[in-house]
């Protein structure tokens, strides 16, 4: 049952993920859209909103700036709820420390995906040799199909990396998570508490407006002596 | 050009991406938005060659920001071939361009727009709505995908004049009030964070859970400011909240 999960996340999640810099680039890689959607897939919509919300926000600051583009936000999205639904299902009781080990278990995956990324774009150089080619011969339908090249390897590359990531999280994810100490889970769903602190950090870190942490803090009081007053 | 020709180089211009590499950058995703309205002005033999070729040269701007590009550049097709304009012309405009186009795409868009519509998202799912989705998509894609679609057909009917016509959209105001408006929801945001999740110890210590959590803004901000990434202080959260858990 699980293995036909799997494959149906890595399906769409390589089509999610060549949203991401690839094709089109409505935004549905985004953790606050992907994760909801795998959630939904597995039949558990809250736990990817609140996948979603948490990621979304600890990669907000990070912006992709001419060539460079940042950690791969949207197989965290993938793998994380995945991870915490099965594991939720598995043990019948739900919790964020579920969510917080997932992702950091998946973390290191981003870095990964972006060197895949790197490695396509390489790749994709000798798409363009093959193009100036054709060109020559005068095959432009030639060079339409080297024009496209690139998004078969894109999406091939992140359905694969998929793939097995989740085979991975899914065969052990549940034997490591039986070895923690419960102070660890504890330590776990602190973390996961102070996760959007970390996240409203880098964006205001990230924006370049005059007083910005002034405005930040004036806003923050006033809002929260509303809280206090109502 | 027929209608369906420019539409097809539309969609096509979504694509622009898709074989990005280090060597040219867009070039094959140019060209390829491009082919449509090439055999349409050369027909389909030799005559094409010349046009193709010119369009396989390096270019990268940012993605949406192409779309007025490509439509000026359909254009400008259409004025080498009348003979009004000489086919290096069209390159000179493109190299003229790109790098400006560039910085306004990725301050307005991935500097702006993304942050503010991710916030907002934010802020309805922390309400426990499912809507968070759909709100974030919408508020980010009115605006690009008008640039992209009225932008490619605005680019058409100026050609080289586009430059000015993109004033009209009047990026740097847009991007002044939108960022100053999430430096204020993120203020907001925090607040209603900590008193929005009642299950948080930070709630049960009341004002002295509220003091920690604004300290540790400070320091992660600090980090932050000092080159660290969030990934790092993730970890090095973790490290320190297991430690802490392992005795209180």
């Amino acid at each position: 049952m699980i293995i036909a999960e799997i494959v149906l996340i890595s399906l769409i999640g390589g089509l999610l993920s060549i949203d991401r810099a690839a094709a089109f680039q409505v935004m549905v890689s985004r953790p606050v859209v992907t994760a909801p959607l795998i959630g939904m897939m597995l039949g558990d919509v809250m736990t990817g909103i609140q996948a979603g919300l948490i990621i979304e926000l600890l990669w907000i600051g990070a912006l992709p700036v001419g060539a460079s583009v940042p950690p791969d936000e949207t197989i965290v999205s993938i793998l994380v709820p995945s991870l915490a639904i099965w594991q939720s299902r598995l043990t019948g009781v739900e919790g964020f420390h579920f969510l917080a080990l997932a992702l950091i278990l998946t973390i290191p995956l981003a870095i990964l995906a972006q060197r895949l990324d790197s490695r396509i774009r390489e790749k994709n150089i000798a798409s363009a040799h093959a193009a100036d080619h054709f060109n020559m011969e005068g095959c432009i339908d030639d060079v339409e199909k080297e024009c496209l090249k690139g998004l078969k390897r894109f999406y091939l590359g992140y359905s694969v990396l998929i793939f097995f990531s989740l085979l991975l999280g899914a065969a052990f994810f549940p034997y490591l998570h039986s070895l923690l100490p419960p102070f660890f889970l504890k330590g776990l769903e602190r973390l996961y508490y102070v996760l959007p602190i970390i996240g409203l950090a880098s964006l205001m870190a990230s924006t370049r407006v005059k007083n910005s942490i002034k405005l930040f803090f004036l806003s923050f009081i006033v809002v929260f002596s509303l809280f206090e007053v109502v | 050009m027929t209608r369906k020709v420019l539409k097809s180089v539309v969609f096509r211009s979504f694509l622009i991406q898709g074989t990005w590499n280090f060597e040219r950058m867009q070039n094959l995703g140019f060209c390829y938005a491009l082919i449509p309205a090439l055999r349409h002005i050369y027909g389909k033999g030799e005559k094409v060659r010349e046009p193709v070729k010119r369009h396989l040269e390096f270019f990268n701007t940012h993605p949406y920001m192409a779309a007025p590009v490509i439509g000026a550049a359909v254009k400008m097709e259409e004025d080498v071939a009348r003979g009004d304009m000489n086919g290096e012309d069209i390159n000179t405009f493109k190299a003229g361009v790109m790098g400006s186009y560039g910085a306004i795409g990725d301050s307005f868009f991935w500097g702006t727009l993304k942050p503010f519509a991710s916030l907002m998202a934010v802020f309805v799912s922390l309400m426990g709505q499912v809507l968070s989705p759909f709100i974030f998509l919408m508020l980010y894609n009115i605006s690009h995908l008008r640039l992209r679609i009225a932008g490619f057909y605005m680019g058409y009917e100026e050609g080289i004049g586009v430059v000015d016509g993109l004033k009209r959209f009047n990026f740097p105001v847009l991007m002044k009030r939108i960022k100053m408006l999430t430096v204020i929801s993120s203020g907001a945001l925090l607040a209603v964070y900590l008193n929005i999740k009642p299950e948080t110890e930070l709630e049960q210590y009341g004002l002295i859970g509220t003091l920690v959590a604004v300290m540790l803004f400070g320091l992660y901000y600090r980090a932050l400011k000092g080159g660290a990434t969030p990934q790092l202080l993730i970890y090095a959260s973790l490290v320190i909240s297991v430690g802490f858990s392992a005795f209180i």
